[in-house]
């Protein structure tokens, strides 16, 4: 995908519009919907679809910068221990945007100790 | 929203790094108001993952969102319209937020209470993203090592996402997901890698819940 073609923005407005539908339509069915019902139980294998969504897009992030960061082997050692970092934080606190620039911290800190930035 | 800035000032960080001009991010965030789905986003930019492709990934990726409402009918105005206009402001943390706390409004002040919760969070969302997007330019240009950490949030983000996710007996499908699409994006199929971790994780949860 293009940031500047027009499949961009179709996307940009398809998203916004399924967002939104996505929180709207439970308000729009029957408090008794079956469908709901069957969602929202407790168990269901919907609870695993996000947390399981987030960690292939997490994959799909990761593993291409490792193995970019592979052919130099100082840089792989700082983005490593800065995902070990986040990961560490974020199992402490619950503040994902802490976590976040904890581990940006621990990466710009290992950089600059393997002068590479 | 204290928890907001950070993060919507990553994501106006990355937008910019990953070839967004400010004025985009900041309509990104406006328009779909969703953290996951914008970052989601920039990693199809950076993977090259055809536009219906983020689509159907995003629609997936919120289903999660159509378990908040009936969940907090119960508590909501029971107007039909009013629950329609709030339910533009429902994110996960305005729900996990208004679920804990809706109980102790008086029911005549819900409405207003939800509506002033979800537009301080929408607000704080577009003024992280406008000040990440505006920082991320002027980084790139005067300190290339600090805009080298700042590109370092998108992979961050998304650690960050998936341990706090793996959570409640959910350790394994997150490490089966991993796996399955680490092995695929390692093999430069990145767009396949995500669906079929969502795939795999799910497959996982439903085994382990038999054995």
């Amino acid at each position: 995908m293009n940031a500047s073609g027009p499949g961009f923005w179709a996307a940009v407005a398809a998203m916004a519009v399924i967002t939104y539908l996505t929180r709207a339509l439970p308000f729009l069915l029957s408090e008794r919907s079956r469908l709901l019902r069957r969602l929202a139980r407790e168990g269901s294998a919907l609870s695993a679809l996000g947390p399981s969504l987030l960690a292939g897009i997490a994959a799909a992030v990761i593993v291409p910068d490792l193995l970019d960061a592979g052919a130099g082997m100082p840089g792989l050692g700082a983005y490593a221990g800065g995902l070990a970092a986040t990961a560490v934080a974020s199992r402490l606190m619950s503040n994902t945007g802490a976590a976040v620039l904890l581990g940006m911290a621990g990466y710009g800190l290992l950089l600059a100790l393997s002068g590479q930035g | 929203m204290i928890g907001y800035f950070p993060v919507a000032v990553t994501f106006g960080i990355a937008g910019t790094a990953a070839g967004l001009t400010g004025p985009q991010v900041i309509l990104v965030s406006a328009l779909i108001y969703a953290g996951a789905s914008q970052f989601l986003l920039l990693a199809s930019i950076k993977a090259g993952t055809p536009w219906i492709w983020v689509v159907a990934l995003c629609s997936l990726l919120n289903v999660r969102h159509l378990l908040y409402g009936p969940l907090l009918a119960r508590l909501l105005p029971p107007a039909r319209r009013e629950r329609l206009r709030l339910a533009f402001l429902l994110t996960d943390e305005v729900f996990a937020t208004a679920f804990n706390r809706l109980e102790s409004v008086a029911p005549a002040r819900r409405g207003r209470w939800m509506a002033a919760l979800g537009l301080g969070a929408w607000l704080t969302w577009i003024a992280g993203t406008a000040v990440g997007a505006h920082a991320g330019d002027g980084l790139e240009r005067h300190f290339p090592m600090l805009a080298q950490v700042m590109r370092f949030a998108l992979p961050a983000l998304f650690t960050a996402l998936v341990c706090q996710s793996a959570r409640g007996g959910l350790g394994l499908s997150v490490a089966a997901a991993l796996a399955g699409a680490g092995a695929l994006a390692a093999l430069g199929h990145t767009s396949l890698a995500i669906l079929a971790g969502a795939v795999i994780g799910c497959l996982a949860f439903r085994l382990r819940r038999r054995a």
